[in-house]
């Protein structure tokens, strides 16, 4: 190990710090968004306050509920760090300058790791404390265990992003990690959600109340260990300090092993991934080489690799889709639409879920501009390849209502087919807007500077859940088509 | 308008950002010529070529490609060029051999002669063994390999070059000064840019010296020491004492 440096640590964690602020979760209007949600989040604690106190001993579903919410949050945090891991070993950035200097490894991976269980906090820590701090301030102390049990639930999270990150890279090699645990992060993030619908799923809708309520209520009342498991994580933060104190400490302490024990395997990762560990020893197929006769075929053969061979967009795109899953349970559930399918309406969210990254990836994200400009095409038959590349994957999509409905319900599947059709190509009309290239590893922040088009999709994702359902009533009651 | 026997002329061509960058620049290149474009950073080179290339909008002045005037027919003047900036022009997540075939797709090749020109540029390159690997792999100098392959897959008659030896190595730029010369040879006009002085001296036949937009003198090199009256200047001598920047010879 090389020499220690004095201050060697303030000048890294001040280093992380900056980079934080400044890789774009906290600037610009961000920042005036944030202190107008903080003010917002205290004065709702402020009302909470004056509607007087809780109850002594909250009914057994409320228990639930806490517990639920517990883990759905440790759920998240777990989640952000599986991502946060896959990002600090596979973006080279600095490391490579730090690790070149005669700074201690340890420290530099130590002060990384606490950098990432730092911002795995802050979400939390920024929805939860501003009601700690009301609440405190009131005389409800019991929330001070706010302030100990957010950091101890990141520093949980943290070390299990990075052991089951490090693992798989271990067992699957790198190439497979970051796919995996991108997917994992997603999976996990939205895991409690399903846990908690399934019941009303498999009960279809005998439950009462609200979806989540509904379920909650279920297990409150059961006996068995679940509802002992459940409501255990509530019980114990509610009881005293001890248990809060005592998960702070061990948190602190297994995340500090974990950097102990994983900070040469992470930089031998580093080196693996950096050094061209990830390069597929792909044997070049034998043979004259045959190219593809269209111009349309190739670009959008070429959209479709660029998209597909990308693990981070894969799994954001996923994440977007994914979040239609809650729709599915509202529509499921709901009684309004008389006897017709409603669920099948998903489909049109779905495909603009899919469509709009999709879009924003074919039209705006281009590595090389320059090449397309010096090229002899036209801009429209470049822009028409490229808006097939963003409907074609949503295809699939649109068509499996007609497959499943065509003969109970064939107006029904038409509608929901055509809107869905119709909800994926205006996505991608809506990025022609404003066609100025960008980089595709800027797609996180694809709305930042065009926040009207974050609008719009949502916007129009609405419209033409509308029209589906107007063509499909209108049809039903004018013409008898079901 | 009557067709022009040169390769490249270039009239009364300006672009202004916040100042001017080009500021008048005449130039006549002919059919077969390698020409070296050489200015100081931010003398206008690169301003100059993407004007050329249709990847910049000129203030005014005009620009003809084998006679066809590119500010009128950029398509038809495109089809005559391939340009290859000193910044490789790659999808990383893309082999080598989907890069070759979506450039054949965007100057609509025939698909047969744009298979075996690849299957030839990517041999002569010493690219063939990688045409299955992703260009997130490679190295600096087998990226500029690759992006000079897919200039010159669709055999440009004007081929326009940025600084294309920047951060190769010795056997890298060696190879590649070959195969320019091999084209030159053949029949392509070469325009390059290069602050490297002694491979312009070896490979160009004309250089064009720009700074501050304009075009300050331009000749063979034989015509530029002749006219600086000194036989025995190298490149960058000249170079140098015509931006201005000659060291005050020794007392």
């Amino acid at each position: 190990m090389s020499t220690a440096v004095r201050g060697e640590l303030p000048l890294l964690m001040r280093n992380e710090w900056r980079l934080y602020l400044r890789s774009g979760r906290l600037s610009g209007a961000s920042v005036g968004m944030l202190v107008l949600s903080q003010l917002l989040l205290h004065a709702i604690a402020l009302v909470l306050v004056s509607l007087g106190r809780g109850p002594q001993t909250p009914p057994d579903t409320l228990v639930v509920m806490l517990s639920a919410g517990l883990l759905s949050m440790l759920l998240i945090m777990v989640s952000r760090s599986l991502g946060g891991a896959v990002q600090a070993l596979y973006t080279r950035g600095d490391l490579d300058l730090l690790l070149s200097s005669p700074i201690d490894r340890r420290a530099i991976i130590g002060v990384r790791m606490g950098m990432l269980a730092l911002s795995v906090m802050m979400e939390l820590a920024l929805l939860v404390w501003p009601f700690a701090n009301v609440f405190v301030l009131f005389g409800r102390f019991a929330w001070f265990k706010a302030y100990l049990l957010v950091p101890a639930m990141a520093m949980f999270a943290t070390s299990v992003g990075l052991a089951v990150t490090l693992l798989c890279f271990r067992t699957i090699g790198p190439r497979r990690t970051r796919v995996v645990v991108q997917v994992l992060a997603v999976l996990v993030g939205i895991s409690m959600t399903l846990a908690f619908y399934l019941p009303q799923l498999l009960q279809q809708g005998r439950v009462p109340g609200p979806p989540m309520g509904g379920s909650m209520a279920l297990i409150a009342h059961s006996s068995g260990t679940l509802r002992t498991v459940l409501m255990a994580p509530a019980q114990w933060v509610m009881e005293s300090y001890l248990p809060t104190a005592l998960f702070f400490a061990g948190a602190a302490a297994l995340l500090m092993l974990t950097i102990d024990l994983a900070g040469e395997p992470i930089v031998r990762t580093l080196t693996t991934v950096t050094s061209g560990g990830l390069r597929r020893a792909r044997r070049a197929a034998a043979g004259a080489v045959r190219f593809r006769r269209s111009f349309r075929v190739v670009v959008v053969l070429k959209e479709l690799k660029l998209v597909a061979r990308d693990p981070f967009l894969i799994t954001q795109i996923l994440q977007q889709s994914l979040a239609v899953l809650p729709m599915v349970f509202v529509l499921w559930r709901t009684r309004l639409g008389g006897d017709l399918p409603l669920p099948w309406l998903s489909v049109i969210w779905l495909a603009s879920a899919l469509s709009g990254p999709l879009s924003w990836l074919t039209i705006i994200a281009e590595d090389a501009p320059d090449l397309l400009a010096a090229a002899p095409v036209t801009r429209a038959a470049l822009v028409r390849a490229k808006i097939e590349a963003a409907v074609l994957p949503t295809l699939p999509i649109c068509v499996l209502p007609l497959l499943f409905l065509l003969r109970s319900r064939p107006w029904f599947a038409v509608c929901v087919c055509l809107c869905a059709l119709g909800a994926s190509v205006s996505n991608a009309l809506l990025n022609m807007r404003n066609p100025v290239a960008r980089r595709r590893d800027t797609f996180k922040t694809r709305y930042r500077g065009s926040g009207a088009n974050g609008l719009l999709e949502v916007l129009l994702k609405l419209v033409w859940f509308a029209a589906c359902l107007a063509l499909a009533w209108a049809g039903r009651t004018m013409l008898g088509w079901r | 308008m009557p067709a022009s026997n040169c390769a490249l002329r270039i009239e009364g061509l300006r672009k202004s950002f916040d100042r001017p960058a080009v500021d008048g620049i005449d130039l006549a290149i002919q059919p077969g010529e390698f020409y070296g474009l050489l200015g100081p950073n931010g003398a206008g080179k690169t301003t100059t070529l993407r004007m050329v290339c249709g990847l910049l909008q000129p203030d005014a002045g005009r620009i003809e490609v084998f006679g066809v005037d590119a500010l009128a027919a950029p398509r038809e003047a495109k089809q005559l060029i391939a340009w290859l900036p000193d910044e490789p022009l790659l999808y990383d997540k893309l082999t080598v051999l989907e890069y070759l075939e979506f450039v054949a797709g965007l100057w609509r090749m025939d698909a047969a002669v744009a298979a075996r020109n690849a299957q030839a540029l990517l041999q002569r390159l010493d690219l063939w063994s990688q045409r299955d690997q992703r260009c997130e792999g490679f190295s600096r100098g087998m990226k500029q390999k690759a992006a000079l392959a897919g200039a010159l897959l669709h055999e440009p008659r004007l081929l326009i070059l940025d600084e294309p030896l920047t951060g190769l190595d010795a056997a890298v730029a060696r190879e590649v000064k070959d195969l320019l010369l091999e084209r030159a040879r053949a029949g392509c006009t070469i325009i390059l840019t290069t602050h490297i002085m002694d491979v312009a001296e070896r490979l160009v036949d004309r250089v064009g010296i720009i700074q501050s937009g304009r075009i300050v003198a331009e000749g063979t090199l034989e015509q530029l020491r002749e006219r600086a009256g000194r036989a025995d200047a190298t490149l960058e001598d000249l170079f140098l004492r015509l931006i201005g920047r000659a060291e005050p010879p020794a007392p």
